[in-house]
């Protein structure tokens, strides 16, 4: 009998949170669960994945995929925890002196990350030409002294690789005979296109959470296990699937997904295409557009923990403002953050009998919100001064909406996130939304990501739209061919110009990215193997 | 009066040189970075106004010239420069004294400042432009008929070519072959001068001032939330030419140059800008008002960062401001070699201040 795999099960592992539900082939939520995450990451969603079979009565063979989105990347950089030591190889016969690995990033970060560095033979000129000869000797000898300064993972950076990993490609080849696969290797040519030190940055980055990440991932699909044989995918910065494979090998990609699925997942519950989504959580809120279902990008070069990297990002404006959010009242004025104690609230906050005035308590007070069993008495403000509170909150949240709303005043603002209920009744305006789920809009966004396949070609230029317009229809096509039905269409389309090269040659780089398909379960194996 | 260029001042250098570039020279994103750990490691460098020069100064004006893609990928590998003054040196028997940068508008403000912290020698307040141009003759020196060459040119190992040609054009079209077969990236000194000829309007002083107080005050009125177009409209000699939202880019690469056309619209008006590396002409609801020599800029509206030509993105909400050119540029000489005519405009410069 064929399998009827018809529901889909996303989880979000968020700083504070680890959220899911579980859809059915309309994208709509069937249940949803929200639990505190765990310091083990896992045992948070192994309680969801119990709630959320428990709730429905949906038997595990009808699940057709478990797409997980995770904030725990960008965490580990913020806080330099559990990273690895990263040895920096620079392919670059011309020994760039004037800038080395890592020389703008913060200190405290730099100290936990950086091995050592070398700089060895090769690199491309832009015409094509190797810069030096690479050298296989000095290769080994440099890959045993970073070893011996104590690398666990390498980073491998040639000039122009975007236009030729072949010399990447080798040095990778070269170390694997020798040392096995004992340093996981990262080649920044699969990660970055032109701009040398982003490139370097996020290869640098990746490596570093490598070892890390892809244990917290493997823990996760073992959890996952536990549960329901589906497969088990990641969802990357731009809205779209990898395997677990891929996620283990190049987590740096994951480290945009939280606020991207926030944003698309809040404007799909909303039922809307084009919105301004506020992600209100408990230390922070995040603010995002959403424009024909896609997060808009971000314009400028991207930035993790003050690494800047040259990455397709989300456009995202944040301010420390959460539920948790500790208030300070002097005087006549009244701060509201940067502090947050949100994943104490229960104990902190003072409607649950603790010493901290937070954001929270203030929309209790207000009457904005209902908790069962708030102690309203212990709250050290009153309702009029609470009511102050809040509108000063909304005013800060308000004037980055104006600002991300730009020329599209009209557009209608969505909430979402946990923190969503502190202005339940309270809405800045008229196009104002908080729709039902808004308190997992995350999880939602990530059950909702979208299948993608990119082609990356180097072509002659001389009929650019022909040309272009050919690969566009090929990479649809492999969408299609992952079990995708309905529409499909690109994301990204990059055009690195071989300028000096006659020719007119350029390396294009195509992403098509379509609705997951709901026919039967062979699909997802097949996207599994793809 | 003692004037010191410090790591300090280097964010609002960036942010007037590029405003200054009128659209193109480059991003200074990493040259700024190099100039910065320079000051941090050997201190400021003394910025010398034309009239504390000596006559008989020795002065190595210094630029990039290339593909600024090049520069993104190929980091300086920091051989060039040091070659540079070491052949000028052997060439002149005499070392320099004073550098220079060529071109203060886009990446090239930054160029002498590594060599100049290094060698604790001043930098001259001045430069050939005034803005950015894309070729090395455009040049003040060259108006006052100043001799190009002796001229070097030194790539990423620190090989050099020295020239000698009949005039600032021939250089230009060598060099630029040079550089092409050094990878379209290398260091440049062109019209070596005297304190004495740099006195005699070989250059357009106070360039570097300019360009730092135009970025302090787009830098000062962000920190203040104060509306920075307004603020840099009232401060400094700008114009404020229309504002709106970015909803075409139409560019092709031409003989390694960027060539194309933005659109900027509102309700009322759209604004289209001609470019070929730098913004070249301003025309609102097709009438054109202002053409080069005169620098226009591009400023996101909230933050006053100023948009080079070269990324250019759908959806920015901008502001069009243009500056004056400098006088050189607006006599008929100047126009001759940068006006809209020498761009192939079948028309007349048009100024702002008129």
């Amino acid at each position: 009998m064929k399998k009827k795999c018809i529901n889909r099960i996303g989880i979000d592992i968020g700083g504070t949170n680890t959220d899911g539900v579980i859809i059915d082939e309309n994208k709509k939520i069937i249940t949803s669960y929200k639990t505190p995450t765990s310091n083990d990451l896992i045992s948070g969603v192994k309680t969801v994945l119990t709630q959320l079979f428990g709730q429905s009565q949906i038997l595990p063979e009808n699940i057709a995929g478990i797409f997980i989105g995770t904030t725990q990347a960008t965490n580990a950089i913020l806080q330099a925890r559990n990273v690895s030591r990263v040895g920096v190889i620079r392919l670059a016969g011309h020994n760039p002196e004037t800038l080395l690995p890592c020389y703008n990033w913060p200190h405290f970060l730099r100290e936990n990350v950086l091995a050592g560095f070398v700089t060895l033979d090769g690199g491309f000129e832009c015409d094509g030409r190797e810069i030096t000869l690479c050298d296989k000797d000095k290769l080994l000898y440099a890959t045993k002294k970073l070893y011996d300064l104590g690398a666990e993972s390498l980073a491998i950076t040639g000039v122009f690789s975007p236009l030729n990993p072949a010399q990447e490609l080798w040095a990778q080849d070269i170390i694997e005979r020798e040392y096995g696969k004992k340093f996981p290797i990262t080649l920044s040519h699969i990660i970055g296109t032109v701009g040398f030190l982003e490139r370097e940055n996020a290869a640098i980055l990746n490596a570093t959470l490598i070892n890390t990440m892809s244990q917290a991932f493997s823990f996760m699909q073992e959890a996952c296990a536990l549960f329901t044989s589906a497969p088990v995918f990641v969802t990357q910065n731009n809205g779209t699937l990898m395997t677990l494979e891929q996620a283990c090998k190049y987590p740096v990609l994951t480290i945009a997904a939280g606020p991207t699925n926030s944003f698309i997942g809040g404007a799909r519950l909303a039922g809307l295409t084009d919105a301004i989504i506020v992600d209100i959580g408990g230390t922070s809120t995040d603010i995002g557009l959403v424009k024909n279902g896609f997060a808009r990008r971000s314009m400028h070069n991207a930035s993790v923990g003050d690494v800047t990297l040259n990455f397709p990002m989300p456009d995202v404006l944040s301010i420390a403002l959460g539920g948790g959010s500790e208030i300070v009242c002097d005087n006549n004025s009244v701060s509201i953050g940067p502090k947050s104690c949100a994943r104490d609230l229960i104990t902190q906050s003072q409607i649950f009998g603790g010493p901290l005035l937070t954001l929270t308590d203030c929309a209790v007070k207000a009457g904005n919100l209902e908790i069962p069993g708030a102690l309203l008495d212990r709250i050290s403000v009153d309702k009029k001064q609470s009511q102050k509170i809040i509108m000063q909150a909304r005013e800060s949240i308000e004037k980055l909406i104006t600002r991300m709303a730009g020329q599209y005043k009209d557009l209608p603002v969505v909430f979402v996130g946990g923190g969503a209920a502190l202005f339940n009744k309270n809405l800045l305006y008229d196009r104002c939304v908080i729709p039902n789920y808004f308190d997992v809009a995350n999880a939602y966004g990530a059950a909702c990501s979208r299948v993608a396949a990119t082609i990356d070609a180097v072509v002659c230029l001389d009929e650019r739209d022909r040309i272009l317009e050919k690969l566009s229809a090929q990479v649809c096509a492999d969408v299609v061919a992952k079990g995708v039905n309905g529409s499909v269409s690109i994301v990204q389309k990059e055009i690195i110009p071989y300028f000096y090269v006659p020719g007119n040659k350029a390396r294009v780089i195509v992403t098509a990215a379509g609705e997951f398909g709901f026919t039967s379960g062979e699909v997802l194996d097949k996207f599994a193997k793809v | 009066m003692n004037n010191l260029i410090t790591a300090q001042d280097i964010e609002a250098l960036a942010c007037g040189a590029t405003v200054l570039g009128s659209g193109g020279g480059g991003s200074p994103t990493y040259s700024k970075s190099i100039a910065q750990q320079a000051l941090e490691r050997y201190g400021p460098v003394k910025l010398l106004s034309c009239d504390q020069l000596r006559d008989d100064d020795l002065i190595m004006p210094v630029s990039m010239m290339g593909a600024p893609l090049v520069a993104l990928e190929r980091i300086e590998s920091g051989k060039e420069l040091p070659a540079l003054y070491k052949e000028v040196s052997r060439i002149m028997g005499k070392s320099p004294t004073v550098l220079m940068a060529s071109e203060i508008g886009g990446s090239n403000i930054f160029t002498p400042l590594a060599l100049a912290a290094q060698l604790q020698i001043p930098i001259l307040d001045a430069d050939f432009i005034g803005r950015a141009f894309p070729e090395l003759h455009m040049s003040s020196a060259e108006l006052i008929g100043l001799p190009a060459t002796p001229a070097v040119l030194a790539d990423v190992f620190g090989n050099t070519v020295t020239f000698n040609t009949k005039d600032g054009k021939t250089l230009e079209r060598i060099a630029r072959a040079a550089t092409v077969a050094v990878g379209s990236d290398a260091a440049v000194t062109i019209y070596v001068m005297t304190g004495a000829q740099a006195k005699n309007n070989a250059v357009i002083s106070g360039s570097f001032s300019r360009a730092k107080k135009i970025g302090k005050t787009i830098l000062s009125a962000r920190t203040c939330q104060q509306d920075v177009i307004n603020v840099l409209i009232k401060e400094t000699s700008g114009v404020l030419l229309g504002s709106g939202v970015i909803t075409d880019i139409n560019q092709t690469i031409t003989d390694g140059f960027l060539q194309g056309s933005v659109t900027l619209c509102n309700d009322h008006e759209s604004i289209i800008i001609d470019y070929q590396n730098e913004y070249l002409v301003v025309r609102v609801n097709n009438i054109t008002c202002v053409t080069t020599p005169d620098i226009i800029t591009i400023l996101e509206q909230d933050t006053g960062t100023p948009v080079q030509s070269e990324s250019l993105t759908y959806g920015i909400r901008a502001c069009v401001v243009a500056f004056p050119a400098p006088a050189i540029w607006q006599t008929s000489a100047g126009l001759a070699l940068v006006g809209p005519r020498a761009f192939n405009y079948d028309f007349d410069y048009k100024s702002i201040s008129t």
